[in-house]
């Protein structure tokens, strides 16, 4: 059953010539967790945006075809009911802090207090929320005292504690170190494989291949791809449109016009191509 | 002066909010009122960030009056403009977070308003009030 589906979704922000979104088809089932991936300018956030309801309650704009979401249509709902099934984490961890809180456990709990959940029911979900993301520690710090990366997962955090039904995340670990991201990621695996249902728009092709369910590639407003990691992110179709691609998918394919790499199929993750070059 | 910056640097945002609310002040309102206190430092930073960007650019900050403050406007406006980019982001944000819920609020932090606390604000009330009247009658006196 798919919790979210996008019609012949074409939309266009105010004020611009071009649609941002053209004739998007999109479906999406629970548990799933899918990486958006597109260059620049691609659409990668004005379809997190659509998901999430910002467009067009938000941002106004012509947008046409229908966006479903756990079966409620989003031109007939209100942004402020679409938030508790859609979680919306961005990349830029900085304004997503309230600014009008003063410790961390403060500014998670600050969505919870807007949706009117109980005191007592609040404080172990905020902790249950920041030990899911490690940032337990943080707690009592000032959210502007932290770095980049620990300000996204506050961000994350603030989202995942009002158990949204969809996850939208658009570049969520964009100022996080290596370790942070591999955590992230983890994280947002397990939440996954417990039934959250995940979009997230993300550059980092090689922790894609490792965590996501699907890919999805955007280019130009338009979905020029759309299946399993393995079989999306070595698409001829990205080739020479501006995608990131995975160091292993390189290797192999230089490998393959010298005859050293055999299989058919191009590896997208270290273990792929471990098991690959061990024939040769 | 003092005594707002005093109040502006020592009250917790999220006990001023409360209370704001508490007595009557709407929560989009209540929340524009703490969050321009808690810009001002920020403001500074920022502030700062775009003056050494401007420096390295080039821009004279050091000299006569007349040099300083053409260097103003170079700082101003982008402290400015970046700042009302930033609202939309930061609107989207608290959306998300469910602000304009039209749920019943709860706290997580809960401000006793205890006996002693009423009884000292009606006493710097009436404090208040004898110092403006003392004040005024010691100005029609002279």
């Amino acid at each position: 059953m798919a919790i979210i589906d996008l019609r012949n979704v074409t939309y266009k922000y105010p004020l611009t010539q071009e649609s941002a979104l053209k004739n998007i088809n999109f479906q999406v089932n629970e548990g799933e967790f899918v990486a958006v991936i597109g260059p620049n300018g691609a659409g990668k956030s004005t379809l997190c945006y659509t998901v999430a309801g910002f467009v067009p309650h938000f941002f106004k704009g012509e947008l046409s075809g229908t966006v479903e979401v756990a079966g409620a249509d989003s031109s007939k709902s209100n942004l402020h009911e679409w938030v508790l099934n859609v979680g919306l984490a961005f990349q830029n961890p900085f304004n997503q802090i309230s600014g009008a809180k003063y410790t961390v456990f403060e500014e998670i709990a600050f969505g919870l207090e807007n949706i009117g959940v109980p005191r007592d029911e609040m404080i172990p979900r905020v902790n249950d929320a920041m030990k899911l993301t490690g940032i337990s520690e943080l707690a009592d710090r000032s959210p502007y005292s932290l770095s980049g990366g620990q300000q996204q997962r506050v961000a994350l955090t603030s989202i995942l504690v009002m158990h949204p039904k969809v996850l939208v995340l658009d570049e969520p670990t964009s100022q996080m170190d290596p370790i942070g991201t591999r955590e992230v990621f983890g994280v947002i695996r397990t939440l996954a494989e417990q039934g959250m249902t995940v979009i997230m728009a993300e550059h980092k092709v090689e922790w894609i291949a490792n965590f996501a369910d699907r890919v999805v590639a955007l280019h130009e407003g338009q979905i020029i791809e759309d299946g399993k990691p393995q079989e999306a992110l070595t698409s001829d179709v990205l080739a020479g449109k501006g995608f990131g691609i995975s160091r292993y998918t390189s290797v192999a394919r230089k490998a393959k016009e010298t005859g050293l790499w055999k299989k058919d199929k191009l590896p997208v993750t270290l273990e792929e191509a471990v098991e690959g070059f061990a024939h040769v | 002066m003092a005594g707002f910056i005093l109040f502006a640097m020592t009250t917790r945002p999220d006990a001023l909010m409360i209370s704001l609310k508490q007595v009557g002040v709407p929560s989009s309102l209540a929340y524009i009122i703490v969050t321009t206190l808690q810009i001002v430092p920020r403001f500074v930073t920022k502030a700062s960030t775009i003056l050494d960007a401007q420096r390295s650019r080039g821009l004279e900050t050091d000299g006569n009056l007349f040099v300083r403050s053409r260097a103003v406007v170079p700082i101003i406006l982008p402290l400015v403009l970046g700042s009302l980019m930033e609202v939309e982001e930061r609107a989207i944000a608290i959306e998300a977070r469910g602000f304009n819920s039209n749920r019943e609020e709860t706290s997580l932090i809960e401000i006793p308003d205890t006996r002693a606390q009423f009884i000292l604000r009606r006493i710097f009330m009436v404090l208040m009030i004898l110092s403006i009247i003392a004040r005024v009658a010691w100005q029609l006196s002279t």
